[in-house]
């Protein structure tokens, strides 16, 4: 809210100067996020949080100045009207009638009408004031509704009385099928939830938010009531979301508004009708409601105070304090009851009078401690399942960067174009309120992320693109939508290009590679690719990922509806089966002290064949000496017959109690080919 | 064995001596002639064979060409070494070394395992909850009840009428103190979600650490003193902070702590808005509603809690200048950090 300098210093002595003035107050909970100097002017904009609704007005931010700068306060007394008088209103005139019919919605409400009112500009004191304070000058009517917000803090309507069916003002419930014209010229349907001001026929106004336009006060009024209320801050809450507006009146009433301030302002408006406008009060104010509202005790122990702040304080430095704000303190020993004042209607308990004696004190006199903490490591069951997860993410990060991945972080929301791919539409978990459809939907896979980060980096001509992000999914389910962890890969371009050797562009056995590696290294020892359909992958590249039979994600070649124009390779796995299945600790193995035998064997098997077959046959003979079968290299060309391909293997030999003789592997070879010849038509090289 | 075939014989290993060019050679040859099963040895076992008035000039030959080639040896050896440390490196320099490249952890998961070091160093255990959450946890937990216009502050996406993303990561002090009774010293970091349109500073989706710690007389001194110790130890040694009052529903007395802008030292610039201070994190002591939520008794206990925003001090302390790097994920980005 804006406040000029020269209008808060009508209420309060300020001898500061404005910057010292500004840092006081942001140092007192009120930061002042702009000071703007217009000419002589000086403009101080400061951001008021929810809690402190009475300083949404310069008598409001004047009280606060005073407190904390021990000035005096100058507020000016407005005649409080006296409703015991009565004053009979003039011969031929139905006098005011209003009634509140919803007596939760509205607790106090004042009505008082003025005739002889001369429509016109307001003088150039009130302009210059509002347009100071950032709110535009409409008509002097209109006008001093504004000023009296402004200065007081209450929300007022005017209503042109003439255009209200009969001289009453019901406050009410809208029921379902009404509407109302706004004045912003909006037709708005009303329910329910809505309170507003009606008269005989129909609502005129949306109570505490904005007014009807039939009843706008216009060059062409000469008879005016003026509304003074309190409404409830919950239900002008609803009724402005219901409708979608807000307002200057909303938002304090939402914020909290003062029963007694709406007599006080009421009058002051009163005073400025007369005053600027030349009107004329008929009748007598009429007054419904609530006329105060009870405010209990606090009570609070100043050793409380001292412990919650730790800092050392006495009863009476803690009795000043809640004075210097106003409260009405009375001592007994330690304990201290307080009466906070009527505006300070966020001071509900003692934690709320520790607050304002910190923030008076000054923050910065309560000193820096450093807690010994001693929490018993048995504290937090779901902790410990945490760390151990958290520890094998972290070594999964670990991993994953040494096999040269970057990190990603992508978005976890997407558009349903793109994510349709993705997952089922029935457990796709949608939002109600997004902000776009490009991000409307909670993803069902890391895909579509990895995917553009691929895309966008390889429109900025990276060679090589080499990604992983660990970050969640969401499905809906039967009774609710869940949350997974998920591991996303992402590959495409060049294998690590340097200038000493070619460069081979990413294909799939580097992404089933890396997966191996991961796997491997946190001790899984069986895992199993398998071809498996797919919509997001190309056919023949899709592959289902197992680990010790427990299904655990996919990978392959991204699919051709995807805008790349050069292949990707994608993963994704299921971290908490990851974490299940990883080995916590490794079992050491003894080294073995006997030298192993190495042969080589070179095959050419038909096509079709899968390389796989080789070694399983040979691993299949279940000769313990054979401890590993390993390919290392794989042809084509004018030496392997048509129809088949060629493939060369190390075979390593050993037996952890004795030294091999070159005759008894001699023998498992043998066997070895005559296994491959008679099971595979394998010819030998 | 005659003079005249010793002499050959020398004629022969010099020669062979000047073609050892490799250390390797050298010691071939030295092995040849000189060692155990060499020739010259070979030559002194035969001694006995001889005539007896053989003997002595043969071996006395045999012992003077043995000296020679010992000290040819050493002598070719010297010349090797010194022609070996004055030839000119084989190996262009200029080329290029060939690594495999270590990928790069995200700048985010940086500072976030940084930050939970620095906690985990003062008796704090890192939490994780759920980005999925209920309006109990979300909101009314932390004394935010429906219709509170604080709900504006915290403006989030609905999934449904139960369930949310939620907008900020206290959501996890609420499920620790529901699991566990204090004393409990915890941080959370995690994801958080708001509908807010994306610019230069602000994105829907993004990340804070949540820290909560309650015991029998936690004060705000230590409050305080926590994150004072915390700025230091992220920021710097000589970095400056300030705790300013301010509003949370869920604590009371509240604050928000601001550094002092590097860019200006407090005087004002474009960096902190002319401010002086940037704001990185806002904290309280647990006001009591919270822990009548949780069924913590507040007159036995206290706490504070605080939360940060992980881009924004990522931002400051790197000099980012835009929110979005962090989510578009560009190489060139990724591999500063």
């Amino acid at each position: 809210m804006r406040y000029p300098l020269s209008w808060l210093k009508e209420y309060v002595d300020i001898r500061l100067s404005p910057e010292a003035l500004a840092e006081r107050l942001t140092m007192a909970g009120f930061e002042v996020t702009r000071l703007e100097r217009e000419g002589s002017e000086v403009v101080f904009e400061v951001e008021v949080t929810p809690n402190r609704a009475d300083v949404l007005s310069m008598i409001g931010l004047a009280r606060e100045i005073a407190a904390i700068t021990q000035a005096k306060l100058k507020l000016p007394r407005f005649t409080s009207h006296d409703s015991r008088v009565t004053k009979r209103a003039p011969q031929g005139i139905t006098p005011l009638r209003v009634t509140i019919k919803d007596r939760r919605g509205c607790r106090r409400y004042i009505g008082r009408v003025f005739a002889s009112v001369h429509v016109g500009p307001s003088p150039q004191w009130m302009a210059d004031r509002l347009a100071l304070a950032g709110v535009r000058s409409i008509n002097n009517v209109v006008d001093v509704t504004n000023y009296v917000l402004l200065e007081m803090g209450q929300p007022l309507h005017a209503f042109d009385a003439d255009r209200l069916d009969g001289d009453q003002i019901i406050v009410r419930r809208a029921r379902q099928g009404e509407t109302l014209m706004t004045i912003d010229g909006a037709p708005r349907a009303l329910s329910p939830e809505i309170l507003v001001i009606a008269d005989r026929q129909a609502p005129c106004a949306l109570a505490g938010i904005m007014g009807g336009q039939a009843s706008e006060v216009s060059p062409t009024t000469t008879r005016v009531i003026l509304e003074s209320a309190a409404f409830d801050p919950a239900i002008v809450r609803r009724g402005s979301r219901a409708v979608g507006l807000a307002s200057e009146s909303s938002y304090r009433f939402e914020r909290g508004v003062d029963v007694d301030g709406v007599a006080v302002a009421s009058n002051r408006a009163a005073g400025l009708f007369i005053e600027v406008c030349g009107a004329q009060e008929i009748g007598v104010p009429r007054d419904v409601g609530q006329r105060s509202a009870a405010r209990s005790a606090i009570s609070v122990d100043a050793s409380l105070v001292s412990h919650r702040l730790g800092v050392p304080m006495t009863v009476a430095e803690v009795a000043r304090r809640l004075a210097q704000v106003g409260c009405r303190v009375r001592r007994a020993g330690k304990r201290i009851t307080v009466r906070p004042p009527q505006h300070r209607r966020d001071l509900h308990g003692p934690e709320d009078l520790i607050e304002d004696i910190a923030r008076l004190m000054g923050y910065r006199l309560i000193p820096e401690t450093v807690p010994a903490i001693a929490v018993p490591a048995v504290a937090l069951p779901s902790a410990a399942a945490g760390d151990r997860a958290r520890q094998t993410v972290r070594q999964l990060r670990l991993a994953l960067t040494g096999l040269g991945f970057d990190e990603v972080i992508t978005y976890a929301l997407g558009d349903p174009e793109l994510h349709q791919w993705f997952g089922s539409s029935k457990t796709t978990v949608r939002l109600r309120n997004p902000l776009s459809s490009e991000f409307s939907l909670l993803r069902q896979s890391l895909v579509p992320g990895l995917l553009r980060a691929v895309q966008h980096n390889l429109n900025w001509r990276a060679q090589t693109v080499r990604l992983f992000e660990l970050g969640a999914v969401y499905q809906q389910e039967e009774l609710r939508p869940v949350e997974r962890p998920r591991l996303g890969l992402a590959m495409s371009g060049l294998r690590h290009a340097h200038w000493q050797s070619p460069h081979p562009p990413i294909d799939f056995f580097d992404l089933k590679g890396a997966l191996e590696a991961l796997f491997t290294r946190f001790g899984i020892a069986e895992y199993e690719f398998r071809q498996a359909p797919s919509p997001f992958l190309e056919p023949g590249m899709q592959v289902d990922i197992r680990l010790q039979g427990v299904p655990a994600g996919t990978c392959g070649q991204l699919a051709h509806q995807f805008d790349v124009r050069q292949p990707v390779f994608v993963a994704e796995v299921d971290v908490a089966v990851l974490v299940d299945q990883a080995k916590p600790l490794p079992a050491f193995q003894d080294l073995v002290r006997f030298p192993p035998i190495l042969r080589d064997l070179a095959v050419a098997i038909k096509q079709d064949v899968p390389a796989g077959a080789v070694i399983s046959l040979i691993q299949g003979l279940g000769d313990r000496r054979i401890h590993e079968v390993k390919l290392f290299d794989y042809y084509t060309g004018a030496q392997i017959p048509a129809g088949h391909k060629g493939f060369a293997y190390t075979i390593e030999f050993r037996d952890p109690n004795r030294t091999l003789t070159d005759e008894e592997v001699n023998t498992v070879m043998d066997q070895i080919r005559a296994l491959l010849t008679a099971r595979l038509a394998a010819q030998l090289r | 064995m005659t003079p005249e075939q010793l002499l050959k014989l020398k004629e022969e290993a010099l020669a062979e001596l000047g073609q050892a060019g490799t250390p390797e050679r050298l010691e071939q040859f030295r092995v040849k002639y000189l060692g155990r099963k060499g020739a010259l040895h070979q030559i002194t076992q035969a001694l006995p064979s001889l005539a007896l008035e053989d003997r002595r000039p043969i071996g006395r030959l045999a012992n003077e060409l043995k000296q020679l080639l010992a000290q040819a040896v050493e002598r070719r050896s010297a010349e090797l070494d010194q022609a070996r440390q004055a030839a000119p490196s084989a190996i262009d320099l200029s080329l290029p070394g060939i690594a495999q490249p270590t990928g790069h952890l995200h700048v985010l998961t940086q500072v976030i395992e940084e930050i939970g070091e620095i906690f985990l160093s003062l008796g704090y255990r890192i939490v994780e909850g759920p980005e999925l959450e209920t309006d109990w946890y979300n909101f009314e937990a932390l004394n935010i009840p429906k219709d509170h216009p604080s709900r504006d502050t915290f403006s989030t996406f609905y999934v449904d009428d139960q369930y949310l993303l939620r907008s900020q990561t206290s959501t996890v002090q609420i499920r620790v103190m529901e699991e566990a009774r204090p004393p409990l010293a915890i941080i959370a970091p995690g994801k958080v979600f708001r509908p807010d349109a994306v610019d230069a500073n602000h994105a829907f989706m993004f990340h804070q650490i949540e820290g909560l710690y309650v015991d029998r007389n936690v004060t705000f001194a230590q409050l305080k003193g926590t994150l004072a110790l915390f700025c230091r130890r992220f920021f710097g040694p000589e970095t400056k902070t300030r705790f300013r009052p301010h509003y949370f529903p869920f604590t009371e007395p509240s604050a928000e702590v601001d550094l002092q802008c590097t860019r200006c030292g407090g005087q004002g610039c474009r960096v902190c808005s002319q401010k002086g201070w940037l704001e990185i994190l806002g904290a309280g002591l647990v006001h009591p509603n919270v822990f009548r939520a949780v069924k913590i008794d507040p007159r036995r206990w206290s706490g504070f809690a605080f939360g940060m925003g992980v881009e924004r001090i990522a931002m400051l302390r790197y000099g980012i200048n835009d929110i979005r790097h962090f989510f578009t994920n560009d190489l060139r980005f990724l591999h500063q950090f």
